[in-house]
């Protein structure tokens, strides 16, 4: 018996959740486009950041005062990772940078645990996740909230990238490193930039994530939902990873509400990684990512 | 033996760029001479002394000297493997010669730093086009002037007036050298879908809008049409006579290179061979040799 409404409701839900996982693979595509780096560290960054921000709010740090103060250390953090870890490890092969970005993960982990602790912590964000109806859907409030501000970022660097130097210095690099070395571009600068950006990211997408989940040692974790996206929208397009997040997160809750019954449910975890294992054999460059053309 | 006879050279040339600023000082500035003639007595833009390397056991080039004046256009053409490529590269500093110096303005390096290259006022283009081929051909041009912004992105975010009058500056000075070049019509296309001739251009203007003191050439007639060349060869020269750039080349084609240039090195295996005005190269025995390979009874001049 299929009834619209309730699926439109699914459909709603699953989408307003792929947003989630867009917001964290914006973070992986900023890195990988600018200077070619898979950084795993992400979801240690989003960690890190959302740690930092309860941490902060719990000792009576004023809220607005806590986001500022946590981008500060976010944007130190970026700085920090492309001087010490990537700077002196530039042409080295992309599988040294990311073993050298996995590496990287569990300090940042470590580290944030030793200065944090490891307990649970909860995040309130002071929305209400009180469900409404439009239309007799059913729409969570959180969601709504949580796509509006990936929006907002995401205008944001549209905006960032289209009408600034800088943006336009991002995207000569993300177009083609050895041009912007010979034009006199300083890719250090760049790539601090782009840390930077990824550091805000991490932290937006931090403080949604951990007020959902809680903020612990797992939500670094969240990577592994990004990868599926990364799969699908392609690694080298924002574009890519919106379409992708939320063709995920729309495929995850159809799934487990119309498939998972024939093998008994709980596939939300992994039909993610069927669907991009399937679309990765049938076209490999994601659906916007650059299609490497080889001349012989 | 040589280091000291280098230095003495050095000490040399030093003695009359002294003499010449002098001379220019005291009100007997040497106006604007005949091209040719400048690069016995003026200060060098680019100046090569002893320059040698090697890759391995492979000797790509051999005690070169070279001396480039203000103003002039001069070709460095020989042979397949003959060192030229080499040669560009060590004066934009992706290259560090065994021995030698290189003499950019006022400045001496064992090691030009590439990062500084533009701040040094050079720019180069690339025999395979180093364009950016997903942004459009206006983008493409404003990344020459990258070296010269002051404004950090912090600035430009808050657009502030530095930052605003940048933006503007940027944007007249990309379009008149787009304008220069006759890319009016595609300016807004992406670079990447032009044709190759037009994309010469495009490079050439992203080089020329920061108005660098001394441009660099890469092969920059390889693989376009016999008329592209000639265009492109005409926007070569006013490019020097329009804002005085001093422009080295190395190129393949000899024919193009005698009609364009003011002065023209000749390298083979690694060596120059010659170096003169286009009618001396043409008519040096070694030259003709080098390019023809073959031994001459009597005269041949190079008919081209």
């Amino acid at each position: 018996m299929f009834e619209f409404q309730f699926f439109v409701e699914v459909l709603v839900g699953g989408l307003l959740s792929g947003v989630m996982y867009s917001l964290v693979a914006i973070g992986f595509v900023l890195i990988y486009k600018t200077s070619g780096v898979l950084n795993f560290a992400q979801g240690a960054m989003l960690l890190f950041a959302a740690l930092t921000f309860v941490s902060l709010v719990e000792r009576g740090v004023p809220f607005w005062f806590a986001i500022g103060a946590t981008l500060v250390v976010m944007v130190a953090l970026g700085v920090a990772v492309e001087r010490v870890v990537l700077r002196p490890l530039v042409n080295q092969s992309p599988m040294t940078l990311f073993m050298a970005t996995l590496g990287l993960s569990y300090v940042i982990e470590g580290v944030a645990q030793l200065l944090w602790g490891t307990q649970v912590h909860g995040l309130d964000l002071g929305i209400d996740d009180v469900p409404f109806e439009v239309g007799g859907v059913l729409i969570s409030q959180f969601d709504l909230f949580a796509a509006a501000t990936a929006g907002a970022l995401v205008a944001g660097f549209a905006l960032f990238f289209r009408h600034t130097r800088t943006g336009l210095a991002f995207r000569a690099v993300a177009d083609d490193q050895f041009a912007a070395l010979a034009v006199g571009l300083r890719l250090s600068r760049v790539w601090a930039a782009v840390w930077t950006a990824a550091g805000t990211v991490a932290l937006v997408a931090g403080l949604l994530w951990g007020a959902r989940l809680g903020v612990q040692y797992s939500l670094s974790l969240v990577v592994l939902k990004a990868l599926p996206v990364l799969m699908l929208g392609g690694f080298d397009s924002v574009a890519g990873a919106i379409v992708g997040g939320l063709l995920i997160g729309a495929i995850e809750k159809l799934a487990e509400i119309y498939v998972g019954p024939l093998f008994g449910g709980g596939i939300e975890a992994w039909a993610a990684y069927v669907v991009a294992l399937t679309f990765l054999l049938l076209r490999p460059s994601g659906l916007f990512g650059h299609k490497l053309v080889e001349r012989v | 033996m040589r280091v000291m006879a280098t230095a003495g050279n050095e000490a040399l040339i030093a003695t009359r760029a002294r003499a010449t600023e002098a001379a220019r000082q005291a009100g007997g500035a040497p106006a604007a001479a005949d091209s040719a003639r400048v690069a016995d007595t003026g200060v060098p833009v680019l100046a090569l002394q002893g320059i040698s390397l090697s890759f391995g056991g492979v000797t790509a080039l051999e005690r070169i000297d070279l001396s480039v004046a203000k103003g002039e256009i001069r070709a460095i053409i020989g042979p397949n493997g003959a060192g030229k490529s080499s040669l560009l590269n060590v004066v934009s500093g992706l290259y560090r010669p065994d021995q030698g110096m290189v003499r950019l303005g006022s400045e001496r390096f064992t090691h030009v730093p590439a990062v500084r290259l533009a701040a040094l006022g050079v720019a180069r283009t690339f025999q395979n086009l180093a364009l950016f081929k997903g942004l459009r051909v206006l983008d493409n041009v404003v990344m020459g002037l990258v070296a010269r912004r002051r404004s950090g992105f912090v600035r430009q975010i808050l657009s502030t007036p530095l930052a605003r009058r940048e933006e503007i500056e940027a944007c007249a000075a990309a379009e008149e050298a787009i304008a220069f070049l006759h890319l009016d019509a595609v300016k807004h296309q992406l670079a990447g879908g032009l044709p190759y001739g037009i994309q010469k251009r495009v490079e050439l203007a992203r080089a020329l809008v920061a108005r660098p003191q001394l441009l660099l050439l890469d092969e920059p007639f390889a693989g376009v049409t016999v008329g592209e060349k000639q265009e492109l060869a005409t926007h070569v020269r006013n490019a020097r006579d329009a804002y005085g750039t001093t422009i080295v080349l190395i190129e393949h084609d000899i024919g193009i290179v005698m009609g364009l240039s003011d002065r023209v090195a000749v390298l083979d295996y690694g060596r120059k061979i010659a170096d003169g005005v286009p009618a001396e190269v043409r008519s040096d025995q070694a030259v003709i040799d080098a390019y023809l390979g073959v031994a001459h009874e009597g005269e041949t001049e190079l008919v081209i």
